[in-house]
């Protein structure tokens, strides 16, 4: 268990980035608690930028007697197209597990256990981040390893083996769960054989060599553009120093990353169906996305909460689930990425009310296509973005590590100043067009893993007359064929 | 979970704050440092009704989570009831007479014509067309009447974050974070939900349950695995039984067996409140008074549960489904008090929790019959439990070669049991992992109430830490003798079909 606390998901931390200008607590009958949330006046980060571009992101907090860390680097397997699909993220995860500087892999894992630390590594499609987690006595010791699992990490062949042994083991077991085989599968269909659309397969793993993971590394790993966090029980003379003596000669290697490979595959719409005999069947589907911070962000924000992103608040689950009972877990939203992202709905249902479950969840989007929402439903995502937004700083490791995000996805430096006025102008009108502009279901990829009974079922109901399926293919798909162009 | 998630928490300040160089054998009582300090700040309060209330006052951001903590859970439930602390739960977002509808009276009169054609129709399984048709009816007037997940819209709309529940075997949680604003809001809504609950929408909620029930264990090879071992495991005490219910009882259930439950579990010595972060007891405690002191005090709960008794003989339990194989070792251990409840977690963690540790070493690393170790103590904590162990097995191996090699190691770890340094890196981890654990209000606040409910002292945190820093190598030796027989072990394991488009 204690490994979670130190795990860090670089996706995860990148996807949601929330802010707002001020804190206005607005409470309707307790004015005076209202008043606590409304003059507090959360600490901002110190910043510093050492000689090679890497910035520091720097808070101090007492409470406990811990010192934690975590670097982001720009670079991801966007910039590794030469390379068998997975390098990149097997690089990520080898600078940690294969031994660095003077420490063996063994010695390494020993010597973070005795200090009872932890540091992680991990590398995705566009960044990626090594933290680190110490006691603050420790602080020296665990820094200076963290150094060594950054700049001179070691690739020993015993681990990458034994990583390509565990790696197609997690292949294999794709199929063990719906929702891998379900994302999976839509992700290929709509990015195709791209790098934004490749998944590793057996090959890919057996391909990948060390001599492929040190050049990665020397390309990737770069401090220009890095961010470092750090915040604990530490003063900050304490953190330059060591900054500066562990980082301060690293040096980028050639030229700096391009800009990311534009994404010029087109999807095919229709239903796939992949059939493998579980008791729901488990829905993924939508269409290609857009980059991030479209002019049209706010509207973006209130028509997702509205939409299926709020939980029990949005109109998805309201329909599906509540009132309909056909799911237990239902999402949607506009999703944002470097170049294009996905919109997309997810849903499971049992076998017989796959089609149910895909057409109420398609009229509740044509609902907000047809009709603007409610001026009270969009008053109540307003007061929730708003009310919500102190927990952005309810702890120093919060406020730094959102920082550093907002820096890391190159906001503007204002965003947080005109965050929350933006989203107060939002009108039911606006929403009602994102869901016209940015949503087609037309161009619909719906991806099903279900039982043949679901197959069964899905294919009468979608030739009934009135069905929104009807004018949509319906193709079986193997699960391995289902990489694309593999 | 591992029972030192519930209990640990607290104490790991002490000891790391005091010197935190210092082995942790050395440390000196969970009295000093910052654990000191906080437990100054806690504050316990018990309304006329019976009702405790725990303060704790941390932070500068004016956010706080609050809990309320139910202990009911999938073992005070018998077969035919099974999973009807859990759907409570899931009612419990349905609203109140003030919230979700907008005009009760007529409501409460369809939602009574309900229950009795439910009566009727064995749960509204069996209507007739007839029966039917009235029920159809009633709901579309219903419809008309329901605002949907009010109560969770009108928490979002405070800024509410990480709003959920959860019921395991033991305890119903309900828990939230808010703005300071938001304080009197929550106590209303709260209190609201625990006085007047209405039943609406039941039997789609109903279903929403069997989906959940689908996704975690028909469609998830682990989550089959550990019902089947729980079933073979346990042969008398409700253990046995998944929290979720099995799915005919869980058809069976009616909007009008849940308020009985409710009335009998949900009372006020049978709850503790818990609010961590920013608080102010003085100024706070009139407002927790004026809407918890609302619950009307009823009779204690009295439970009269078979006890499992000892196991004699080796169990097993094989999935054989088209899945990739698995494997689960669990051994009978006793529970918290028990003496050697913190030794044996100790001795999990040398022997499971690091990547250092002998299985992950000899399993993972040496022999690659597996890619993953885990360990895990439960099902729950009320009652004599179990110590798990569990492994993905790697392909071309079979569950029985990971088990061969795990029984190597662990025969050899109770020859020589473990070294002095094993021991402390284990205590060390656990507490600076209880270090990070801290952090959260959200995970103080359950576990100051869950530990209250269960051992008569939200401090029970402490005690489990101080009695987990003093174990000894010999104790490790000892509880390693004890417990780790293969006389009363269950292995469970998934085998994998060996047929053409298995998946």
């Amino acid at each position: 268990m204690k490994r979670t606390i130190f795990s860090l998901v670089v996706c995860a931390a990148l996807a949601h980035v929330a802010g707002c200008a001020s804190l206005g607590g607005a409470s309707l009958s307790d004015p005076e608690r209202a008043a606590e949330v409304a003059s507090f006046k959360p600490v901002q980060p110190e910043r510093w930028t050492l000689s090679n571009g890497l910035t520091v992101l720097y808070l101090q907090d007492d409470e406990l007697p811990l010192v934690s860390g975590k670097l982001f680097i720009r670079g991801g397997s966007l910039w590794a197209t030469d390379v068998p699909t997975g390098s990149v993220s097997a690089m990520g995860d080898q600078m940690r597990q294969g031994g660095a500087g003077q420490l063996s892999a063994d010695a390494l894992d020993m010597e973070i256990e005795e200090l009872a630390a932890g540091i992680t590594s991990t590398m995705s499609q566009e960044f990626g981040a090594v933290a680190f987690a110490s006691l603050a006595s420790d602080f020296d010791r665990v820094f200076s390893i963290f150094s060594d699992v950054v700049l001179r990490p070691r690739f020993e062949p015993e681990r990458l083996a034994l990583w390509k042994g565990q790696s197609l083991e997690s292949i294999r077991r794709r199929k063990d769960d719906p929702s891998t085989v379900a994302s999976v599968s839509f992700l290929q269909l709509i990015y195709g054989d791209t790098p934004y659309g490749r998944v590793a397969v057996e090959r890919d793993v057996a391909a990948i060599s060390r001599a492929g993971l040190q050049g990665l590394h020397q390309r990737l790993v770069r401090p220009d553009g890095a961010i470092l966090v750090v915040t604990g029980r530490i003063d900050r003379k304490h953190v330059e120093e060591a900054v500066q003596r562990h980082f301060g000669s690293w040096r980028a290697r050639g030229t700096a990353l391009p800009p990311p490979p534009a994404d010029s595959y087109t999807p095919k719409p229709g239903v796939y169906f992949v059939t493998l005999p579980f008791s729901q069947a488990t829905v993924h589907m939508g269409q290609i996305g857009i980059p991030r911070l479209t002019p049209d962000y706010p509207q973006i924000d209130i028509f997702n909460e509205v939409f299926g992103s709020s939980g029990f608040g949005s109109r998805l689950m309201a329909r599906v689930r509540t009132e309909l009972g056909l799911s237990y877990g239902i999402y949607g939203a506009i999703s944002p990425a470097v170049v294009k992202g996905t919109n997309y709905i997810f849903v499971q249902t049992k076998a017989e009310s796959v089609a149910p479950a895909i057409e109420a969840s398609l009229g509740v989007l044509e609902g907000l296509q047809d009709a603007p929402p409610t001026e009270q439903e969009v008053q109540e995502k307003k007061a929730a973005i708003r009310n919500s937004f102190v927990f952005n700083f309810d702890s120093p490791e919060e406020i730094a590590g959102r920082q550093a995000r907002l820096e890391l996805l190159k906001y503007p430096s204002d965003y947080d100043q005109t965050y929350l006025p933006k989203i107060e102008a939002v009108t039911p009108q606006e929403v009602s067009e994102v869901a016209r502009k940015r949503w087609d279901p037309s161009q619909f990829v719906v991806v099903v893993v279900g039982s043949e009974k679901a197959y069964q079922s899905l294919a009468q109901q979608m030739k009934e007359e009135g069905s929104p399926l009807k004018a949509f293919d319906l193709k079986k798909l193997g699960f391995e064929s289902a990489l694309v162009g593999r | 979970m591992l029972r030192r998630l519930a209990l640990l928490t607290l104490a790991a300040v002490a000891t790391f704050v005091s010197s935190p160089t210092a082995p942790v054998s050395a440390q000196s009582s969970a009295s000093t440092g910052a654990l000191a300090e906080m437990a100054a700040k806690v504050r316990m309060f018990t309304l006329d009704n019976g009702l405790r209330v725990i303060l704790y006052d941390r932070g500068e951001a004016p956010v706080f989570a609050g809990a309320v903590v139910v202990r009911v859970g999938g073992s005070d439930e018998v077969v035919g009831e099974t999973g009807i602390s859990h759907l409570f739960e899931h009612m419990a977002f349905k609203g109140s007479s003030d919230v979700g509808t907008n005009n009760y009276s007529r409501e409460r009169r369809l939602l009574a014509r309900l229950e009795e054609l439910a009566a009727e129709s064995n749960a509204a399984q069996d209507l007739s067309p007839e029966q039917k048709k009235e029920w159809d009816e009633i709901h579309e007037e219903l419809r008309e009447l329901w605002i949907s997940d009010d109560f969770t819209r009108r928490y979002d709309k405070q800024g509410a974050t990480g709003q959920n529940a959860t019921t395991d075997k033991e305890f119903t949680k309900y828990f939230v974070n808010l703005p300071r604003s938001a304080f009197e809001f929550w106590c209303e809504m709260e209190s609201e939900r625990l006085v007047d609950p209405v039943m609406r929408q039941f039997y789609q909620e109903r279903d929403v349950v069997l989906e959940e029930r689908r996704m975690r264990f028909e469609d998830d090879p682990g989550g089959r695995l550990y019902e089947l071992l729980l079933g073979v495991a346990y042969q008398r005490h409700p253990y046995r039984a998944p929290v979720i219910g099995y799915e005919r009882d869980i058809r069976s259930l009616t909007a009008t067996r849940l308020e009985a439950f409710r009335k009998r579990y949900y009372v006020p010595s049978n709850m503790v409140v818990s609010i961590v972060g920013k608080i102010n007891p003085e100024r706070d405690m009139p407002v927790i008074e004026k809407y918890f002191g609302r619950i009307p005090a009823g009779p204690a709960v009295v439970r009269n549960i078979d006890s499992e008794g000892p196991q004699q003989g080796e169990r097993r339990v094989t999935l054989r489904m088209a899945a990739s194989p698995e494997l689960i070792v669990a051994y009978r251990k006793p529970n918290y008090p028990d003496p050697d409840d913190a030794p044996i977690s100790v001795m999990a963690e040398i022997l499971a929790g690091s990547k250092i540790s002998p299985l992950y070493s000899e399993l993972v690393k040496r022999r690659q019959v597996a890619t993953a170790i885990g360990n895990d103590e439960g099902p729950g904590t009320a009652y004599p439990n179990l110590l798990m162990f569990s492994a993905s097995v790697k392909a071309p191996h079979s569950p029985d070669d990971v088990l061969h090699a795990f029984d190597s190691v662990i025969t050899r770890f109770k020859r020589s049991g473990a070294t002095a340094a094993q021991l402390e890196v284990a205590k060390r981890a656990i507490g600076v992992a209880y270090l990070g654990h801290l952090q959260s209000n959200q995970s103080l606040a359950l576990d100051f109430a869950s530990s209250e409910l269960e051992y008569g002292t939200w401090k029970a945190s402490v005690d489990w830490y101080e009695a987990m820093s003093k174990v000894t190598v010999p104790d490790i030796k000892r509880v390693a003798e004890k417990y780790l027989s293969s006389d009363s072990r269950t292995i469970a394991v998934i085998e994998p079909e060996k047929q053409e488009g298995a998946r």
